[in-house]
């Protein structure tokens, strides 16, 4: 979001107000932000659910295949060592890695897959200008929308916006 | 309390000023790590020829303090993932607190088994990376096992720890008062921003790092019990190992987290946000799985004359000198739980703290007993042996809890160790 208009609330039922009240102008390019998560914001927002179990699942099916291929490869394939009259592909002794192995990569691909569906790692965006826009991580509920929207229309939108008594409201960025 | 007077709150108070016990406390564990690096630079330059670990006894110490640092962190994500899947919603306050403690645990845990390894620098060859020798891991055995496991159960739990902290280091970033500390910890928010699309795919991550952190409490101490169960020494060779394993990890976890959450509470003046109730569920736990662990006793005698094993009879029925550590053994982990039943004792910290310490002592009693009394009479009466430890043993695990008290203190002078975001949804 490089430009359009930003409203603060104190309490999340102004919050939960305003996002109804854009929403009914047809508005569909807008974030809130809550210092704490907020599930019931996800359907106000139109949001679609995460990704991220599927993703998950795929890693640790993934990892545990991978696993399972490498001790193959290290003890059936490259390097057959009769050790105690064990035949060189043994499943039973190769179960324990790869489960382990279905762990990590399941686990690595949420919290990487969490960072990059979230767009983390920006260190400065736009709306970090707004004036007391830190307010988010402490007791602030802010909503954001996007200039972009084909339904942005700056003067009745704030309008809008005034009727559910925010605590401050800013238009950033080149107005359209 | 409104939620910007809670925040304001629970972060002024993780910030107190340094006083003289906190010194005194960092001074005693900086003196132990300075103790722990010497001694693991003396091992690494004469070899462990240094330590009392010899044949028969070729386990001994590390692998006790090895087993030991394990058992310490499950507690931490038994708490934080567990807990966190069963909506026990009062895991919060302590949850962070917990984490930590796995982490540093597993850390002191690590430490043993590649120092064993006699010559360390070789470690990675547990791994398999590209050799141009042509020799690959032998995952046939359980050390391999071990590896994966450990680093597996290290790497998620760091992951959720991590992903926990990054709306804290937000609110750290936001409201700090120091170019420095605002610099630091923006750096280690890695862009947070608190958005809705954020905090979805936040949830679901949390969930599914904790869905993932669960199987592993279970699955890091039973692999680590089947480096035992799959030989054949006496006392290591069943399968009643990897249930009394895991039962006995989370008995030591929970009195270490009684251990480092009393003095906290007390110190913070965070009475209010630990509770009697968190001390009090603690105890339980601690007394659930305490019973665990003394039926695993009682079973392994059972087994021990009902399989009628000659070498398992022989270990189990003859008394040695260090009979002493198995009546310790008994005496912390069998007698003292049985405290917890009584509230009186669940309510006062004195009684509390005291309880878990012994508790810790005779966890540690335990795997001394499990390891080294097997291996000192094992099947062939040839191969008989008494072990003692020598001073660089002592030495190195005295060092493990200095550098483990160290990394704590350090935590929670400059970490957020109570999880503000997690807490303030319960206000809201």
């Amino acid at each position: 979001v490089k430009r359009g208009i930003a409203v603060e609330y104190d309490e999340l039922r102004d919050l939960v107000a305003a996002i109804r009240a854009a929403r009914e102008r047809g508005v569909v390019r807008l974030e809130a932000y809550t210092p704490y998560p907020v599930p019931e914001l996800d359907a106000l927002l139109g949001a679609p659910p995460s990704p991220l179990a599927i993703v998950t699942g795929l890693g640790a099916i993934c990892g545990a295949a991978g696993g399972y291929f490498l001790q193959w490869l290290l003890n059936a394939y490259l390097y057959p060592v009769n050790s105690g009259g064990r035949p060189p592909h043994m499943p039973l002794a190769f179960v324990i890695i790869t489960i382990e192995m279905g762990f990590l990569f399941g686990g690595l691909s949420a919290f990487f897959g969490c960072l990059g569906w979230s767009r983390l790692f920006a260190l400065w965006r736009p709306v970090d200008d707004l004036e007391g826009f830190e307010s988010e991580t402490r007791a602030g509920y802010w909503l954001v929308i996007d200039a972009g929207d084909p339904h942005y229309d700056a003067p009745s939108l704030a309008a809008a916006l005034r009727e559910t008594s925010p605590k401050s409201l800013q238009m950033f960025g080149d107005q359209p | 309390m409104t939620i910007g007077q809670f925040h304001d709150d629970l972060f002024a108070r993780m910030r107190p000023r340094p006083n003289r016990y906190w010194r005194l406390a960092f001074a005693i564990a900086a003196g132990l790590t300075l103790l722990l690096f010497s001694l693991m630079a003396y091992t690494i330059g004469a070899g462990i020829g240094v330590w009392g670990t010899n044949i028969p006894a070729a386990w001994a110490f590390p692998i006790i303090n090895f087993v030991f640092w394990i058992g310490i962190g499950h507690a931490g994500t038994f708490i934080s993932a567990i807990l966190y899947l069963f909506e026990q919603r009062w895991r919060n306050s302590i949850s962070r607190l917990t984490e930590t403690m796995t982490l540093f645990a597993v850390m002191q845990a690590a430490i043993f088994p590649v120092l064993h390894l006699g010559r360390p620098w070789f470690a990675y060859w547990l791994f398999p990376y590209p050799d141009v020798m042509g020799v690959w891991p032998q995952v046939k055995s359980a050390l391999p096992w071990d590896a994966a496991a450990v680093t597996t159960y290290f790497t998620v739990s760091l992951l959720f720890w991590y992903l926990g902290l990054v709306p804290d280091f937000a609110a750290l970033r936001d409201h700090s008062t120091t170019r420095g500390r605002r610099v630091a910890f923006g750096l280690l928010a890695i862009g947070w921003r608190g958005s809705a699309t954020a905090w979805r795919h936040w949830r679901v991550a949390y969930l599914m790092l904790a869905a993932i952190a669960t199987p592993l409490v279970i699955s890091v101490h039973s692999v680590v019990s089947s480096d035992f169960a799959i030989g054949l020494t006496p006392g290591w060779h069943t399968t009643l190992q990897p249930p009394f394993f895991v039962a006995g990890a989370i008995f030591s976890g929970f009195a270490m987290v009684l251990l480092l959450v009393i003095p906290i509470r007390a110190v913070f003046g965070l009475q209010d946000v630990i509770t009697p109730r968190h001390l009090d569920n603690c105890a339980k736990l601690t007394l659930v799985t305490g019973s665990i662990v003394a039926y695993g006793y009682l079973i392994e005698f059972f087994l021990g004359w009902y399989t009628s094993d000659p070498a398992d009879k022989y270990m189990m029925l003859h008394a040695r000198p260090d009979i002493v550590i198995f009546w310790v053994m008994v005496a912390c982990n069998v007698i003292v739980p049985q405290l917890f039943w009584s509230r009186r004792v669940r309510h006062s910290t004195r009684a509390l703290f005291v309880a878990s310490l012994l508790i810790n002592v005779g966890m540690w009693a335990e795997r001394f007993v499990i390891i080294v009394r097997g291996l000192e009479r094992d099947q062939l009466p040839a191969a008989w042996g008494t072990y003692w430890p020598t001073w660089v043993d002592i030495g190195i695990l005295a060092g493990t809890f200095g550098f483990f008290g160290l990394l704590f203190l350090g935590f929670v002078r400059l970490l957020p160790f109570v999880p503000v975001t997690e807490m303030k949804e319960a206000p809201a």
